[in-house]
């Protein structure tokens, strides 16, 4: 222990001393605190919303014209509204009728569509009615949510993407860890250190206690300017962000054994890197999704984190993913200590 | 009774006395192996299927330099590695200061200091970082990195990179730095390897010092003038394999035939000429060149270590 801390400090000292490696970690979180500040939390702006009205559309179309930041579509029937709201064409849909000479008013929301549009919508369609009708009262006024129910899972763009940036920010450590052992090897720095009485497995050791401070340590601070921790939150995230660090570590050895030349290193890393975040992406792009990213161990930390983060789940709820990752991780981290110890000896 | 007690002294006395003298053989090689500081037996290595080192065998007594010349690619690295720990001898065996490295290695390393051929300093780190950092790996809490770089004789600023040392400064540090643990025994990897001559004596100064204080130090180089200056003995290697160990006095006195060179002027030129000092009819074709010719210059030259690696290995040191 007293040969393994000295170690720890200076190869923390080392990676911050690189300045590519100190300016792309540092970088990377500080601007993806504010990227995510300056998105807007409340989605999209310019609102835009389809109506369909049996009679009196010219009075409606100068009234609503009035609204602003509104953008208008005109349907042409009830079932072209829904498809409007369907093909999320438009973020709600509005329909006026008079069956039996009662207005109706009926307001169609996309189960896409997050929340936060659904009631400016419900405040907007509201307002129109009583515009239109001049009495409220005698409006009926039905709320119609197209496809399956999701109330109160619709989360913004940018808190879905804050756990992309955590993830980037654990895969910058490829880069940071990778370059400290390559160029313990490549500088032969390790075999100073090796003819001391520190020993290999001691020199290991340090390593991963370096890997797994920094990743540790830089995820956290990530969270806190990305308004990930809150009371609830602290804990799970803290035990995912230990396992996707040691992920992180494992993988950087065997990045840092194989890579000859920083130019090396940063080709690997950069692969690794890609493969690490795509399941982060999915969650943004859900349509990307496809079965081998399950194949992706990286996956196993991104949907609980997210799950955790955006979504108030529990550790509980992703036992098997974390199982998973708990798995990957040691097999892992032993493929990487076994290629770095072929290494040096 | 006291008969009794006096036979049985008499007895023991005996018994004991002639169990040391049937122990005296293993005592006094005992004595003489506590004297070695560095021993090789046999000691092998090779790279996938190039043979590098191919059994080697020697020691270095206690506060002695023992000068391991040889060319570039005769093997003098993987010899130094194999005695710090580095690589694994296949064959034979290493034992530093009466232990083994097969078995006492981080024992071994607590007190040894070794100078390797590439500068593998921290770059991104200052001098003093450098040295307290590979002191604290063995333990030592308080070190005098003043005194240690005087002795070195490196000025630095406090701040400064080793990135932006010169070449020679990176080596005082180098030196500096295998020192750092008050070192038993010493390896030094080509110490003044592509040196100025400032530089090159300052880690030569080091190296009398240290051993003027009683260090045994193993001393690699292909500089012939430093292995003569500096060391005890020497020993020759190439293609991995020791052709000779001595002096290197008796190097010279045994194989270097010693000349003489005389210039005179012939023809308008100027011809030399050399005359073995062995040679008997010497001194008759000196008689015979100042009776013709006028002489502007007659000196004796000793062979060189350089001279003599040819004579053994056919090969030259440099080039
Ligand atoms: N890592 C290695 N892999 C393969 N071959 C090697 C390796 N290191 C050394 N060799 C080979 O082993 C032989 C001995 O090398 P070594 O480095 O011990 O020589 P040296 O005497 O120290 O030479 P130099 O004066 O150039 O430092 C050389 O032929 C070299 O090419
Ligand atoms: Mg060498």
């Amino acid at each position: 222990m007293n040969r393994i801390l000295p170690i720890v400090k200076k190869d923390v000292t080392q990676i911050f001393r690189n300045r590519f490696i100190a300016v792309i970690t540092f970088l990377a979180i500080f601007i993806y605190a504010v990227i995510f500040h300056i998105m807007p939390s409340k989605v999209e702006e310019a609102y835009s919303m389809g109506f369909y009205f049996e009679k009196g559309r010219e009075v409606a179309e100068e009234q609503i014209s009035k609204e602003e930041g509104l953008e208008v579509v005109w349907a042409d029937d009830e079932e072209g509204l829904k498809k409007l709201v369907e093909n999320e064409d438009v973020q709600a849909g509005l329909s006026f009728t008079l069956p039996e000479g009662k207005p109706k008013i009926v307001l169609y929301t996309s189960s896409q569509t997050p929340e936060e549009i659904r009631e400016a919508g419900d405040v907007i369609a509201r307002e129109a009615a009583y515009n239109l009708s001049g009495y409220p009262l005698n409006v009926e006024f039905n709320e119609v949510v197209i496809g399956p129910d999701l109330i109160g899972m619709q989360v913004p763009l940018r808190n879905k993407m804050r756990v992309l940036f955590v993830v980037v920010i654990l895969a910058v450590e490829f880069y940071a860890l990778g370059n400290l052992i390559s160029e313990e090897i490549r500088k032969k720095t390790a075999d100073a250190i090796l003819v001391t009485p520190v020993s290999i497995s001691e020199f290991m050791t340090a390593k991963v206690a370096t890997g797994i401070f920094l990743t540790f340590f830089e995820g956290i601070l990530a969270a806190f300017l990305l308004n990930i921790i809150s009371v609830d939150t602290v804990i799970p995230f803290a035990v995912l962000l230990l396992l996707g660090a040691f992920l992180v570590v494992a993988v950087s050895f065997v990045l840092g054994t194989i890579s000859r030349s920083f130019l090396g290193l940063t080709a690997y890393g950069t692969l690794f890197m890609v493969v690490f975040m795509i399941p982060a992406f999915i969650l943004i792009f859900p349509g990307g999704y496809s079965f081998w990213i399950n194949a992706v161990p990286s996956y196993y930390l991104i949907i609980p984190l997210d799950g955790i983060v955006n979504y108030g789940y529990v550790l509980s709820d992703y036992l098997p993913e974390m199982a998973y990752l708990g798995s990957f991780d040691l097999v892992m981290l032993l493929l990487g200590l076994y290629v770095l110890r072929r290494r040096l000896t | 009774m006291m008969g009794f007690n006096g036979f049985f002294f008499e007895f023991k006395f005996w018994c004991d006395f002639q169990f040391f003298l049937c122990n005296m053989q293993s005592y006094v090689k005992m004595i003489i192996e506590m004297e070695k500081a560095v021993s090789a037996e046999n000691i092998t290595y090779s790279y996938n299927k190039k043979l590098a080192v191919d059994h080697v065998s020697f020691h270095i007594d206690k506060g002695e330099i023992l000068g391991f010349l040889g060319p570039n690619g005769a093997g003098k690295s993987t010899t130094l590695k194999m005695l710090v720990g580095l690589l694994v001898p296949q064959d034979g065996k290493v034992s530093i200061l009466g232990m083994n490295t097969s078995k006492e290695l981080k024992k071994i390393q607590a007190q040894i200091g070794v100078c390797f051929e590439e500068k593998n300093l921290y770059e991104e780190m200052s001098a003093v970082e450098n040295l307290k950092f590979f002191a604290s790996l063995f333990g030592v809490r308080r070190l005098d990195v003043v005194a240690l770089l005087k002795k070195v004789n490196l000025s630095v600023e406090k701040r400064q990179k080793v990135a932006s040392f010169s070449k020679g400064m990176k080596q005082r540090l180098m030196m500096a730095r295998t020192l750092v643990n008050y070192p038993k025994v010493l390896f030094l990897d080509e110490p003044t390897d592509g040196l100025d001559p400032v530089s090159a004596r300052a880690v030569r100064d080091v190296i009398l010092e240290e051993k003027g204080k009683g260090a045994t130090i193993f001393l690699t180089t292909h500089d012939m003038m430093e292995a003569d200056k500096l060391s005890d003995r020497v020993a020759f290697i190439n293609d991995g394999k020791i052709s000779v160990i001595d002096t290197p006095e008796n190097l010279k006195h045994e194989h270097g035939k010693r000349i003489l060179r005389i210039c005179y002027r012939l023809d308008g030129g100027v011809r030399e000429e050399e005359l073995s000092l062995e040679d008997k009819d010497m001194s008759k074709r000196i008689d015979e060149i100042s009776s013709k010719y006028s002489i502007l210059d007659m000196h004796t030259e000793e062979a060189t270590l350089e001279d003599i690696f040819i004579k053994f290995t056919g090969r030259k040191l440099v080039g």
